[in-house]
């Protein structure tokens, strides 16, 4: 899904979370979102998620302009915020079942669903109610329900900050890693910079609501003799700090 | 001396050093306005209390020497159950309230935090001597000359007691039920409604509370002259007791002996030894295990933990869960045809795409609508047998059954959806719909259908209290069958209005005052008024008016709810809200 974002803005009260943002993303890229605490990285998932409507400017996925009410562009997507959204009554298995109904899937596959659990080491979990699990479980078995609808847009914020255990983190990468193959896109946040230098294809570098830097890895960072994430961010915020 | 958590001088400086580090910086800085500061919790009951007592006054029951004695009794019933549930309030800050959490991790000695504790619960106590202040108001005391001096004191001594009493059961409150406030309200506001006869008996058993001999002293009229002086000369002995009370407990909760409340919290404690040695048991059996799983796998030498997670893995793949999931049999929907009679007229009324979003709507627990409506039957039969059995008029238990009757038989608030319920995104409140792709159209007309078929099955009910009312009203079962008709097709024409509340409670579209949202506000107070007019056209007017004003009340209310769902989708209200 190629997405557009186009000058947009987010006020709260008095502050401006998102500033005039503009933005295009390629199909079958991984893109981390960057900044400081408080630059907008949440808000502008939430504004690509519709939990939160612009202010100011427009989000097009594949052309069409995108707002709440577009249902069929919402099936196209898919959000994880930091605390999953889930009905804390729900096992892991209804709610797979829940998303798979929503996204207007067929029927999955049931080895596959099974393996996804397994892999994720949450399959003895399967009949466990939401509510009763650790942060890190509760993550996994939303993100087991994205995987099986298996969105063209992967919206997720600080999956790597998520409680998820190692492995449950190295099977998320090679899962983003594979939908991207497949031309989904996957947008995430992070603050952490070794991993957004390994595991991104793009980033953007928000501060204080702006769209500070966005490039391509190899560009922005990495390559010959160039400088990494950290070394970019901290040019960055050296650039801010008054005399 | 009072415990501060903050230095005021230093965040003074603070705040000035950011301001000025901020302006060079050129950035701009978030305010809070000090309009939006969280206002008390539960007060409502008692701002009702004192709504009802003032419609007595304007129903022109006032004034009378009981009725002053059955305001004052309540008062004593009402600061009962205040009593128990600030003590329970207490014993929750002492132990398990946020503030506690946090400062466990902070270095501060519990005599500290029970100081700012307890002051700041003294301090937020302050608004029961302003009630108190307004009863008496309301009940002709300290209205005369000299009356304050008569209301000052005793809300004085009021608060005291409470006071006393909360500090004193802090440490017991897990023996009481916790119903027992609750009770003593709705006793409170029952008293006032008691036929005089019933009252007279009660008012000897209220005033034996704690908060009874004040009232006594102000409503006898041999000790009435001696009211201002009595009250005076309590709150001494009071403070005095109030104060001893606080450093019993507070002795008690600086010597590590937990409160109930805590202990009640904690999972029930074995012997040491006990759990030691089932603990050693434990690891010794999972050393053994790991040791014959690395002799198993030619020597290797395995972690204890690295065993346990490969055994859990292999067990899961032929695991009974395993086989659970592949049967797929989790994967169906709802059996609407198989369920009870009004969910299954409610899925005959859906269709399979409905179905699944109402599934969705409704969470994982399938509806009761047809055993509410079964607790509905029964209290309504109640009502009418405490009609027929009584004085064949509307007494206390017929209105009281009814109101049960309705409440659990008819979505009155437009049902409980638990998908509307809301969540915590980066600290924000969001409901648990908006990270899935839900219709607001769609899910509009799944709740009007349930809705209006859980209220269609109700009429037959409804239907009896218009015969009732027939029958204490001496008019004909016709037309009083017509007027509850009336009435429910009036709830059912204004049911599209809330369901579009439903919505509208999970945004922030009227929290946050924006020009923006002034027209919100504006379309909201016309509708508002619009719909009041037209209700009450269809009970006031005659002829065929009313079904002209029930058709108008039901297109006012589906257009408000298309211009609602046409404003959620397309303007700026977030699925967000701050959390209070």
């Amino acid at each position: 899904m190629n997405i557009r974002i186009e000058k947009i803005s987010k006020q709260f009260g008095r502050v401006w979370a998102l500033e005039e943002v503009s933005l295009e993303l390629e199909a079958g890229q991984v893109v981390v979102v960057l900044g400081a605490n408080g630059a907008g990285k949440t808000t502008l998932l939430n504004c690509l998620a519709a939990i939160v409507a612009p202010s100011r400017g427009s989000i097009y996925y594949d052309g069409e302009v995108f707002h709440r009410g577009k249902l069929g562009l919402r099936r196209r997507l898919m959000f994880l915020p930091d605390f999953p959204m889930a009905f804390a009554r729900m096992n892991v298995l209804q709610h797979i079942a829940m998303c798979v109904r929503l996204y207007d899937r067929a029927q999955p596959d049931v080895d596959n669903v099974a393996k996804i659990l397994d892999q994720l080491n949450i399959l003895a979990l399967a009949g466990m109610p939401l509510g009763t699990m650790s942060r890190g479980q509760l993550y996994k078995a939303c993100l087991a329900g994205l995987l099986v609808v298996d969105p063209e847009l992967w919206i997720l914020d600080e999956p790597m900050a998520s409680g998820m255990d190692p492995m449950g983190i190295a099977y998320f990468k090679q899962q983003a890693r594979s939908a991207a193959v497949r031309g989904r896109t996957v947008v995430y946040t992070t603050q952490i910079l070794e991993i957004a230098e390994k595991f991104s294809d793009r980033a953007c570098v928000l501060d204080h609501g702006g769209l500070r830097l966005t490039g391509k890895a190899g560009e922005l960072w990495g390559g010959e003799g160039r400088q990494s994430l950290e070394d970019v961010l901290v040019n960055l915020r050296e650039r801010d700090v008054p005399e | 001396m009072i415990t501060r958590l903050h230095d005021g001088k230093l965040l003074r400086r603070l705040k000035s050093a950011a301001k000025t580090r901020t302006r060079r910086s050129g950035r701009k800085s978030s305010r809070g306005r000090w309009w939006k500061a969280g206002g008390g919790g539960g007060k409502w009951l008692w701002l009702v209390w004192l709504l009802a007592n003032v419609a007595r006054i304007f129903a022109g029951k006032g004034g009378s020497e009981y009725w002053k004695i059955s305001l004052l009794g309540g008062m004593s019933l009402a600061f009962a159950g205040l009593s128990l549930s600030r003590a329970r309030k207490l014993a929750e800050l002492l132990t398990v309230s946020s503030e506690r959490r946090v400062l466990w991790f902070y270095p501060m000695a519990d005599r500290d935090f029970f100081q700012w504790a307890t002051f700041h619960f003294v301090a937020r106590s302050t608004w029961i001597m302003v009630v108190a202040g307004i009863v008496y108001f309301v009940a002709g005391i300290g209205t005369g000359t000299n009356g304050w001096a008569v209301a000052v004191p005793g809300a004085v001594a009021e608060w005291l007691v409470v006071l006393c009493i909360a500090v004193a059961m802090a440490r017991h409150v897990d023996k009481l039920p916790r119903w027992l406030p609750l009770g003593l309200y709705i006793a409170a506001g029952l008293i006032l409604f008691v036929p005089e006869s019933s009252g007279k008996t009660a008012t000897p058993l209220v005033s034996a509370l704690p908060t009874g001999w004040l009232h006594i002293v102000m409503t006898n009229a041999a000790a009435k002259e001696w009211a201002s002086w009595i009250s005076a000369c309590a709150i001494p002995p009071l403070g005095v007791l109030c104060w001893w009370l606080l450093r019993v407990l507070q002795s008690i909760y600086c010597h590590d002996e937990l409160p109930a409340i805590e202990q009640n919290a904690r999972p029930a404690e074995e012997p040491r030894d006990v759990i030691e040695h089932f603990a050693a048991e434990q690891v010794r059996a999972e050393e053994e295990e790991a040791g014959e799983a690395a002799m198993e796998a030619g020597g290797e030498v395995a972690l204890p933990v690295q065993a346990a997670w490969q055994k859990q893995r292999l067990e899961n793949w032929g695991s009974e869960i395993g086989e659970v999931i592949r049967q797929g049999h989790w994967l169906n929907r709802w059996n609407w045809s198989a369920m009870r009679p009004i969910e299954r007229l409610v899925g005959w009324c859906l269709s399979e795409r409905e179905k699944g979003e109402a599934q969705f709507l409704l969470g994982p627990v399938m509806p009761h609508w047809s055993n509410r409506w079964r607790t509905s039957a029964i209290a309504m039969a109640v009502g009418v047998a405490a009609i027929v059995a009584g004085t064949r008029q509307f007494n206390m238990v017929a209105v009281l059954a009814i109101a049960v009757s309705i409440g659990s038989g008819v979505p009155v608030l437009g049902g409980a959806w638990p998908a509307t319920n809301q969540g915590r995104i980066s600290g924000k409140l969001s409901p648990i719909f908006g990270c899935y792709p839900l219709s607001y159209w769609s899910a509009g007309l799944v709740m009007f259908k349930a809705n209006a078929a859980r209220t269609a099955a109700w009429l037959p009910l409804g239907l009896t209290i218009g015969v009732l009312n027939a029958r204490t009203a001496h008019t004909t079962i016709g037309y009083s069958c017509w007027l509850a008709a009336r009435a429910i097709i009036l709830f059912l024409s204004l049911i599209p209005i809330l369901v579009a509340g439903k919505f509208s409670k999970v945004t922030n579209d009227t929290t946050s005052l924006r020009l923006r949202t002034i027209p919100l506000l504006g379309l909201l107070i016309i509708v508002i008024i619009v719909v009041a007019i037209l209700g009450a056209g269809v009970f006031m007017a005659s002829s065929w008016w009313p079904v002209m004003f029930l058709g108008g009340t039901a297109l006012v209310s589906w257009l408000s709810w298309a211009a609602y769902g046409w404003y959620y989708e397309h303007a700026q209200a977030d699925l967000l809200r701050e959390q209070t």
